[in-house]
């Protein structure tokens, strides 16, 4: 009997794919790690525990409705109105859905789809912080992260989505079906919520409510940076034979080269941080957000563009985010309190529009049917940004405004969120000090 | 009894490694209503503590802010 080394590669490759993703996960945790840090910090001591648990709450309840139905939204989806007939992949009950002999791997493409739930969730929990109900926010989580994010995903983010195949859309790496849709619901949501008490002086001209720890928010923004790389190798396909040459390639199938990846994340960030801390003269808030920002702007083409076109779409990206952050935020009495609309929906859809004019006559599929436009990306934009990312959060944080549930009450906004109950943890902590005090003198008498 | 898998041999006759299979259905229903219910649950749960805390605040919200 021969010995046939092609089963052996093809078996190697098999494994080393499986594990790539699977090390991804851990990485893209990191996302998760850095949001709670950087939100918390954001907060002021007041609200600290609560901003806390309302971001780390939304895990449990996206991982959840992920499962139940986000992952077959993605396969159901592809089409503008769906294709529900399209069989079962993704539903709970699915065989890959679960442990079985089968299949080694849906579990692991599950979880980075979930991971990028997560962070879809988290950057609009950051923007809402200190007067959102909790439970307002885990409904908004899911609508985001199990719901809208999942139909862009499904239209614009794979190889069979209808922007993909008939306006050439390209987003490599999520600067709108993450960034641009989240930007845009956080928006939806804020114009609903309004502002938090004091942000915005009698006469409309904002105040600054600066960070409770500026440091910690940094080393927050560090880890983002540091998870980001997971998500950036999540996008790809590690390695694939592409017409004859093994490369790797992205959600689309089209090829492009782990080196390429690594220089324009890298360069990218490098412009941002340029660009904010040059905008907000070394401002450590806008400055670290300016780094997240450049890499967004120059996702959507990161996985063709030369290190340098990288490097200056990056600073043009995040001096568009700031200028429009500021601009809104007077015109619109926008309170976003981490910047997240700036630094994730107008960063992402600028990096989506300009994707068009960079790569424009790229073909957007292996097999060429479809080219890269400006105008597939204009739409792309928009799809994103208002009819998946404002509308659906505007709408439903209407409907829990109207049941009055979707902004914390004045009295508890004012004392803090977490007053309450650090009023009965320093009362726990001083009859604890009494109780002891009376055993010393008890002690002391015998 | 065995709620699943009797032997791991020959495994690659094995497909389905969780016990109870064929009951996925039903697990999906009972996961929705955990869920559906875990958010109802908590919506109460919450507007109750600011009841409360609205309550325990009035004529005291002076000193909460200073941080008396």
């Amino acid at each position: 009997m021969g010995y046939d080394m092609s089963i052996e590669i093809s078996a190697l490759n098999e494994i080393f794919v499986e594990f790539y993703y699977w090390i991804t996960v851990p990485l893209m945790f990191l996302i998760h790690v850095g949001f709670c840090l950087y939100e918390v910090s954001i907060s002021r001591a007041k609200n600290h525990i609560h901003t806390l648990m309302k971001n780390a709450m939304l895990v449990p309840m996206v991982t959840i409705t992920m499962f139940l139905f986000g992952f077959w939204i993605y396969f159901a989806g592809q089409g503008p109105f769906g294709d529900f007939a399209g069989g079962s992949t993704g539903l709970p009950w699915d065989a890959t859905m679960g442990s079985n002999f089968s299949d080694h791997i849906m579990g692991v493409f599950w979880a980075a789809f979930l991971l990028f739930s997560w962070t879809a969730a988290s950057i609009v929990s950051g923007a809402v912080i200190e007067r959102i109900r909790t439970g307002a926010f885990l409904i908004l989580a899911v609508l985001v992260g199990s719901v809208t994010w999942m139909i862009d995903a499904a239209w614009g983010w794979s190889a069979g989505g209808w922007m993909v195949t008939d306006w050439g859309y390209h987003d490599a790496y999520a600067s709108g079906v993450i960034h641009g849709i989240c930007g845009g619901a956080a928006l939806g949501i804020l114009a609903v919520l309004g502002p938090r008490i004091g942000k915005f002086a009698p006469d409309g001209t904002p105040r600054d409510i600066p960070p409770q720890n500026p440091w910690f928010a940094v080393i927050g923004l560090f880890i983002i940076y540091t998870g980001f790389w997971g998500f950036y190798a999540a996008c790809n396909v590690p390695i694939i034979n592409f017409d004859g040459l093994w490369t790797a390639t992205t959600i689309y199938g089209t090829p492009t080269t782990l080196s390429t990846i690594t220089y324009n994340f890298l360069m990218s960030l490098a412009g941002g941080l340029m660009a904010g801390y040059m905008l907000s003269k070394g401002d450590s808030f806008w400055t670290f957000s300016g780094g997240l920002g450049g890499i967004i702007a120059a996702s959507a083409g990161n996985d063709l563009y030369h290190p340098l076109q990288a490097f200056l779409i990056g600073i043009v990206g995040v001096w568009v985010a700031y200028k429009l952050h500021y601009w809104v935020e007077r015109k619109f009495k926008i309170d976003d309190a981490v910047g997240a609309i700036a630094v994730h929906g107008y960063a992402g859809s600028f990096g989506v529009i300009i994707c068009g004019f960079m790569l424009w006559g790229y073909p957007a599929l292996a097999d060429g049917s479809a080219t890269i436009t400006p105008w597939g990306q204009i739409g792309g934009a928009i799809i994103m940004f208002f009819v998946l990312g404002f509308i659906p959060t505007f709408i439903v944080a209407k409907i829990l405004n109207a049941m009055g549930v979707l902004r914390i009450p004045r009295e508890v906004e004012l004392a803090g969120l977490d007053y309450i109950d650090d009023q009965a943890s320093a009362a726990d902590g001083q009859a604890i000090v009494n109780a002891e005090m009376a055993e010393a003198n008890a002690s002391s008498s015998l | 009894m065995s709620t699943g898998i009797e032997s791991w041999t020959p495994v690659k006759e094995i497909t389905t490694l969780s016990p109870f299979a064929g009951s996925e259905v039903l697990f999906t229903i009972i996961a929705v209503v955990v869920w559906i219910g875990w958010h109802v649950w908590q919506i109460k749960s919450e507007n109750n503590a600011y009841d409360e805390q609205t309550s325990k605040l009035q004529g005291n919200l002076s000193k909460a802010i200073s941080g008396d």
